[in-house]
């Protein structure tokens, strides 16, 4: 069971890293979000459809990663099914950060898979990127397609969506889905 | 919501645009303040404005500069009553795949949610309204894009998907062809998002 320290410090990191994603422009506006592993039966979410610049910590909602109940007035990503599903089945994986990224999105609407293109993506991600089979946001569908793209990566496209990236910390789910973007903006930029 | 309020929220929109990178070729901006004026001001490249830039005009004289553009901007208003913002924007991708009369299929989620099924070019300004039918955006032959909004963030925000799908259209054909969502998917998630979950604030 976590202690308040452990989820004060983990709502502070969610907010910050929150910000630092629209800084870098993984994220615009509201979409995309972020969550981080608890225990083995909870996570931290970012809440649906706050704009990541006024987040405050206190907004992050815990929710149960078996059940998806969720605790406090403020509803969790739309995702939410999505993240406690890639935590059910990568027990080692305690954060998980979606993004709507623009080199991202160019390979989720192309639906391909890339082949990692340095040693941070082969580090970081894997041998090579999948695109999860398409599916509408928030479905059973797309939750099932996007675990089974992620088997043995730590990052994939999400087929006309975005991407997604996780890592053992949030700091290392950051790095997963920045060097994602500029990977993948390396290699297009080479077949241009 | 006071006009000195939507001064300000035109003034902030503009800058939110420029910030983005946004602003192309220069743009216009429109904002409904009653049933027979807008708001409007026209921004150059650089981006700049002060609020002495923002005109209020009536929508039953569309004269002046850019007419044509100005009475379409005017019609829109008058057909679609939820309609409270239309941009008008030039930026690089938007501006280049209307001089090739491309249609953009709703290749990503976002697009389709905020969009609509596609965004298709009008052969002039006249063909505008009929581009926009069941749409927040259109391209207009050789000028960019008409982008409408419930609310000018709502518009500004439709900008910036728009942008970014055109870029991802063009670049998409690099790695392959890109694959669009299935119309009645794209018709549902942008049903879903006008219905549900879009929150519109109170500008």
């Amino acid at each position: 069971m976590y202690d308040n320290d452990t989820e004060n410090n983990l709502r502070r990191a969610l907010t910050e890293a929150g910000r630092r994603l629209v800084q870098k422009n993984l994220v615009q506006g509201t979409w995309g979000n972020l969550s981080a592993r608890l225990d083995e039966k909870f996570m931290l979410a970012t809440p649906s459809g706050l704009d990541y610049t006024s987040l405050t910590p206190d907004d992050m909602v815990v929710v149960n990663i078996e059940t998806l109940e969720y605790l406090g007035k403020l509803k969790p990503t739309s995702e939410r099914k999505l993240h406690a599903a890639i935590y059910r089945d990568r027990p080692e994986i305690n954060a998980v950060i979606h993004t709507h990224s623009e080199y991202c999105s160019v390979a989720a609407a192309a639906r391909v898979e890339i082949t990692a293109v340095d040693d941070d993506m082969r580090k970081l991600i894997g041998e090579t990127a999948r695109c999860a089979a398409y599916g509408l946001p928030g479905t059973k569908k797309m939750t099932k397609a996007t675990v089974e793209a992620l088997k043995d990566r730590n990052g994939c496209y999400l087929a006309n969506h975005g991407a997604i990236a996780m890592g053992t910390s949030l700091d290392e789910a950051f790095a997963a889905c920045e060097t994602l973007e500029n990977s993948t903006k390396r290699l297009i930029e080479a077949k241009l | 919501m006071s006009t000195d309020t939507q001064i300000n929220s035109i003034i902030s929109a503009v800058r939110r645009i420029n910030s983005l990178g946004l602003v192309g070729n220069g743009l216009s901006v429109r904002q409904k303040i009653a049933e027979a004026s807008c708001l409007e001001v026209c921004v150059g490249a650089s981006g700049d404005i002060s609020p002495d830039d923002i005109k209020t005009v009536s929508l039953d004289r569309p004269d002046g500069d850019d007419k044509e553009l100005r009475a379409v901007c005017f019609a829109i208003f008058a057909k679609k009553p939820d309609a409270a913002a239309i941009i008008s924007a030039s930026t690089p991708y938007l501006l280049n795949l209307s001089r090739i009369n491309a249609k953009i299929p709703p290749i990503l989620d976002d697009f389709a949610q905020i969009i609509g099924i596609n965004m298709k070019t009008a052969d002039g300004a006249s063909a505008v309204p009929a581009a926009l039918k069941g749409r927040n955006a259109c391209m207009l032959k050789d000028k960019g894009a008409i982008i409408v909004g419930r609310t000018l963030d709502e518009a500004v925000t439709a900008l910036l998907v728009a942008e970014k799908t055109a870029k991802t259209y063009a670049l998409a054909s690099a790695l392959g062809k890109p694959a669009p969502i299935s119309t009645w998917e794209a018709a549902l998630m942008n049903f879903v998002y006008k219905k549900k979950y879009s929150k519109i604030s109170k500008e």
